[in-house]
């Protein structure tokens, strides 16, 4: 095995598993900000209990999100060196901007989001909550922005290996980059709610504090009517973004080998197996719909798709990965959205009554499984976008090869493997101590922040 | 104007850095000195004063990795390719560390984290150290960036300056704990602090002495320059404050002081750390404007960086306000 591949493997390693946490912890810090207003406006204590509740998972997923977030930073050099050289000089300011415009105010007011409840006045300790949950978004911001730098590298001249000029504007706003935040920030938000609603629907199924794990039920429906379909329509921007942008890995996603002639709709393949050498679909099942590929990329049923064959075989990159990882994604993000349809309508027709709760098992169940949906569903896409840019590590300005370090194949094992039983580890220890905090449950006892004292006793 | 802004974020980079140092290193000092520990109760107080910082303080590492990155590429780059193996180190001692402190609390096997606890920051702390003391001892390079083996970073300037992190740091974190804290707790850390400026001693006196008998190769860099007279003075004055520092720790009259000394102390070693390296930034003979990006990637970097660096000291020192006064009893984590 090569230092490359082995750089490659660690690399895809090192961001799947940092994605997790703050995948969670940006939307939930979302959810606190909801959560506090609501309890400072109605001054209903259930909504301070749950920020409670919440926040113990969310600082958990913090530690993780940070301590896993730092080998990226390092990563870039330590195994892209070639990489890193000749772009820093615009790639590395962005991950300065977001250390000090994001992570710092995110991780200092921490400090008082955690352990200020006594410290400081409400008003305080809600813009600190606000403050933790807009740093988290930003740095979302920043890092999606270098990456879809990576995608769509606009505004940079790079001359005798090193950037020689950038336009700022053009390098930030980069064609990828408003779209991709959005869709990878929708996606925060449906993770967290699908991850709140399966521990919810856990609670209620064991019928402990269900109705107190209704209330939450019910917040995150709501705000999965907005997100939900939102979703779909970014998923579906960024789609035709990537057949504007990056053909050749669009014909790579769609398994797409010849371009459609003129007049005539390409047809969608459900399930393709591509075969390389005869440069053909060795087998596949299609879409009932014709020209469905060619409406769903470019948004006209005769719209031209350009196949694999029009790239020389050198550019194409990989097909399966992308080719089922996006398939799967899309699956997934239109069953969350019929699980909201769903909700829906058993919220109207009064399912979802605390003293209805016992009932329609089955879709508490459902519910339940459903935790894990938004993780898979944003790991899936970043395996479309990342192997969907191969062979390039800045499409068309770099191949991923050229951007390696000099390393021994020795090391990057060594490294690859600490890093797979590192964060096997720090994956069961997540779930044994949320499961721990999940079997503790909600603490409905202890008292209020001292300030609501004083205010009962003045009023 | 390329020579001033290379210089300036030099100096930047610096003062990040030193302030990492300061702030976090502490934390990686208590997290050496709780392996000497076996009260529960003492453990979880120490980790009660770092528990809101920590990652805050951290966040100096990540801009100043940023910088780095973004002001100096080839530098991140080559540097982080030829020192590979510490700065792996270091990225796996600080995911230990901080994973420590996040569970610690739920778990029942205390005992377990408290000793992943200071092994991480044991090993953050030497990871730093070889990182440091492989760009002093210099970086082989050829035509295609780095040219060395993996292992280069293991010379006899990169022990000294683990050693001298380690001490450094554990001296800064008793004399902390010690300013926090009352009682038994506080008189430990008072000795432990003293104990710590003379293992500092001995270290910087005896690494002085034999790196100059050693005569190494990389170290003609060290001794041939016109600024040996600045680190002269400075090492000299370093005596003053490593006195005061166990002077003060021995009287226990007043409780602010060590910590403040040991801060003057760890400033000077730090300013005659960057006065030995600058203008050059790999030393022997790769200097800041050499390297530095465009002008113009720099000046954006002033505006998305540079004036966000006393924002957020202000805003971190906001913070601190709230956190003020002693941590008598162990506290569970969430309660300061």
């Amino acid at each position: 095995m090569d230092p490359l591949f082995l750089s490659r493997v660690q690399f895809a390693v090192t961001t799947a598993f940092h994605m997790l946490w703050p995948l969670l912890s940006i939307g939930l810090s979302f959810m606190m900000v909801i959560l506090e207003i609501a309890w400072l406006k109605t001054r209903n204590e259930v909504y301070y209990r749950h920020e409670r509740f919440w926040s113990k998972i969310f600082i958990l997923t913090f530690g993780i999100g940070v301590a896993s977030g730092l080998v990226l930073e390092f990563e870039f050099g330590t195994n892209w060196a070639g990489f890193s050289s000749v772009v820093g000089g615009f790639f590395g300011n962005i991950l300065g901007f977001e250390g000090s415009m994001a992570f710092a105010l995110e991780s200092a007011f921490l400090a008082i989001f955690i352990f200020g409840w006594n410290k400081v006045s409400p008003r305080v300790h809600l813009v600190s909550t606000i403050l933790v949950a807009f740093g988290a978004s930003l740095s979302a911001w920043w890092i999606m922005d270098a990456n879809s730098w990576m995608q769509t590298p606009t505004g940079v001249k790079i001359v005798n290996g090193s950037v020689s000029s950038i336009n700022y504007l053009q390098a930030i706003l980069n064609p990828f980059a408003t779209i991709s935040f959005w869709h990878i920030w929708v996606a925060c938000i449906e993770t967290t709610i699908f991850f709140v609603n399966g521990i919810s629907a856990y609670y209620i199924l064991k019928k402990q504090n269900a109705e107190f794990f209704l209330k939450i039920f019910k917040i995150s429906v709501i705000i999965a009517i907005f997100a939900t379909p939102v979703q779909v329509y970014l998923g579906d921007l960024s789609g035709k973004l990537v057949g504007q942008y990056q053909p050749a890995t669009l014909a790579a996603i769609e398994s797409h080998w010849n371009t459609n002639s003129v007049g005539t709709g390409a047809t969608w393949h459900l399930i393709a197996i591509p075969d390389r050498k005869a440069e053909t679909n060795s087998f596949i099942i299609n879409a009932p719909i014709p020209g469905l590929m060619s409406f769903l990329d470019t948004g006209s049923f005769t719209g031209q798709v350009k196949g694999l064959k029009d790239f020389s075989a050198q550019d194409r990159g990989p097909i399966i990965l992308p080719f089922y990882s996006l398939r799967l994604m899309v699956l997934i993000g239109f069953i969350m959205v019929f699980m909201m349809l769903w909700a829906l309508w058993y919220w109207f027709k009064g399912n979802l009554k605390y003293e209805n709760t016992s009932r329609h098992k089955w879709f508490w169940r459902i519910w339940y499984w459903g935790l894990p949906f938004g993780f898979i569903a944003t790991e899936l896409g970043w395996i479309t976008r990342e192997v969907g840019r191969q062979p390039w590590v800045i499409y068309g300005i770099m191949r991923t090869s050229e951007g390696i370090s000099n390393l021994t194949a020795e090391q990057v094992m060594a490294t690859l493997v600490a890093f797979i039983l590192t964060y096997v580890v720090l994956f069961v220890i997540f779930i044994a101590f949320t499961r721990k905090i999940l079997k503790t449950g909600p603490d409905l006892k202890s008292p209020l922040p001292d300030w609501t004292k004083e205010t009962k006793k003045n009023a | 104007m390329h020579e001033f802004l290379a210089n300036l974020w030099f100096l930047i980079l610096a003062f990040e850095l030193g302030l990492y140092a300061i702030l976090d290193g502490m934390d990686l000092g208590i997290g050496v000195w709780t392996l000497f520990d076996k009260d529960e109760n003492r453990i979880s107080t120490e980790i009660t004063l770092i528990g809101p910082f920590w990652d805050a303080n951290e966040t100096w590492l990540v801009m100043a990795g940023g910088i780095l990155f973004g002001a100096f590429p080839a530098v991140y780059a080559i540097g982080a390719n030829a020192l590979y193996i510490p700065i792996m180190i270091l990225i796996f001692g600080l995911i230990f560390r901080a994973v420590a402190i996040e569970v610690r609390d739920h778990s029942k096997n205390k005992r377990l984290w408290d000793v992943i606890f200071g092994l991480g920051s044991l090993a953050a702390i030497f990871g730093q150290g070889f990182a440091i003391g492989g760009l002093f001892g210099g970086i082989k390079i050829g035509p295609h960036g780095f040219a060395g083996s993996p292992w280069d970073f293991l010379t006899p300037i990169s022990f000294v300056l683990s050693f001298g992190f380690l001490f450094g740091y554990m001296m800064m974190g008793a004399a902390y704990v010690a300013m926090k804290t009352d009682g038994q707790i506080q008189r430990k850390n008072y000795s432990r602090t003293i104990a710590s400026a003379i293992l500092s001693t001995i270290l910087t006196v005896t690494a002085l002495i034999s790196l100059h008998f050693l005569n190494l190769p990389e170290m003609k860099f060290w001794f041939s320059r016109p600024d040996e007279y600045i680190l002269t003075v400075l090492y000299l004055f370093a005596t003053f404050p490593i006195v005061m520092v166990i002077l003060n720790a021995y009287k226990k009259k007043n409780d602010k002081l060590p910590y403040f000394w040991t801060l003057v102390l760890v400033v000077d070693a730090f300013v005659a750390g960057v006065v030995e390296i600058f203008p050059y930034i790999v030393p022997p003979n790769i200097k800041a404007v050499d390297v530095a990006s465009p002008n113009e990637s720099l000046i954006a970097m002033l505006i998305g960086i540079g004036i966000f660096i006393p924002i957020i000291i202000a805003y971190n020192m906001y913070i601190k306000k709230y956190f003020r006064g002693k941590v008598s009893k162990a506290g569970k984590y969430g309660e300061y």
